[in-house]
């Protein structure tokens, strides 16, 4: 497509037809990813099921949401939440994986169990109260 | 300044120099806005990942427990949805009133009939007993983590539903519009119709991650 036929939209436009194609293309993935579900292919059907999923919203995204033909300024401001949502799964999970909660990392059994505090912190209670009146300090003091 | 005014396009705000510059500004607007979901709904990401790590199986067996065909139609049937509001953005940019008014309609029946389904699964986990804090049945899982996963379950597919059911109300918005012309007669505003169009794929993107998170969980 060269020209639109009104002056409300600076860049290209998606024809028509490349609407139809892209939602064939998505019908496509989708039984793809059903098909692969269906298959044992541990530990990667999770992985598989994501990868699909992030192409599906790409297709979605650059060709019905326009941002394949839009400007640079938008895809800045496209990117911008799917940055702070990397970062808020990143800042989050480092947490959580490195209290020994996921099972995946350590081959525990699959519960949300607190790691045992090491010997000498509970075991003199009295001594512990004595010393130090305020109610026992979770992690760091403020 | 009543002289210029004159001269300006009926629909053009007066804070723009013109039309294309206030393309922009709508279309950033939107994805500003979408910028936020994206964030709104991360919390309950975030936390399903960190609660599926930590309890696969109960993952899993609660995947088992969902209509797995209800949720692959309705991701057919939001994507179809989705490709009737791109075609409307297309068909309101050609100033084809008819044919802007089908797809809209199509949008908008598409968008009825994902809640539809999304009620029938609905009452059939109510029938059997899988929904927390009203009629959870224990004896589905005695380490009750199963609840858990129920629960992300229906805030996650309850809020997005809550997306469609503002979408729906847009494409109505949209609809009321189309038909009295406002989209087709020559250098008419489309923003509205492409800037809601990108809130309806959104909330189609957001469905897209929800069918393999919830219903194929291996």
């Amino acid at each position: 497509m060269t020209q639109s036929p009104n002056t409300w939209h600076s860049t290209r436009r998606p024809s028509s037809g490349l609407l139809i194609i892209n939602f064939i293309l998505l019908l496509v993935l989708l039984v793809l990813t059903i098909w692969l579900a269906h298959l044992d292919l541990q530990p990667y059907n999770g992985l598989l099921a994501l990868s699909i999923a992030v192409l599906k919203t790409l297709l979605v995204a650059l060709i019905f949401m326009h941002l394949g033909f839009s400007t640079k300024v938008t895809w800045v401001f496209a990117l911008a939440g799917v940055v702070w949502l990397g970062i808020f799964f990143a800042l989050s999970l480092t947490d959580y994986i490195s209290r020994g909660w996921a099972p995946r990392m350590d081959n525990i059994s699959p519960a949300i169990e607190f790691i045992p505090p090491p010997p000498g912190i509970h075991s003199h209670p009295v001594v512990d109260q004595s010393e130090n009146p305020g109610p026992p300090a979770h992690g760091s003091a403020g | 300044m009543p002289e210029a005014a004159r001269h300006l396009p009926p629909t053009l705000a007066m804070q723009f120099e013109d039309p294309l510059q206030q393309h922009e500004a709508s279309t950033l607007g939107m994805w500003t806005f979408l910028a936020t979901e994206i964030l709104f709904f991360g919390g309950l990401f975030v936390s399903y990942t960190v609660f599926r790590l930590a309890y696969p199986e109960t993952w899993h067996t609660g995947s088992h427990h969902l209509l797995e065909w209800a949720g692959a139609t309705n991701t057919g049937v939001l994507l179809a949805s989705s490709l009737a509001v791109a075609l409307a953005v297309h068909f309101a940019e050609h100033q084809r009133r008819t044919a802007l008014l089908l797809s809209l309609a199509s949008a908008l029946l598409l968008g009825f009939v994902f809640l539809g389904i999304k009620g029938i699964e609905y009452h059939s986990e109510y029938m059997e007993q899988l929904v927390p804090g009203i009629n959870f049945n224990p004896a589905h899982d005695p380490s009750g983590r199963l609840q858990l996963f129920f629960f992300f379950y229906f805030v996650m597919t309850a809020l997005h539903a809550l997306h469609m059911l503002v979408g729906i109300g847009l494409l109505g918005f949209l609809l009321y519009h189309a038909g009295r012309g406002h989209f087709t007669v020559p250098g008419a505003n489309t923003n509205a119709v492409e800037i809601i169009g990108l809130y309806w794929h959104f909330v189609d993107c957001v469905w897209i991650f929800l069918f393999p998170l919830l219903y194929l969980v291996r």
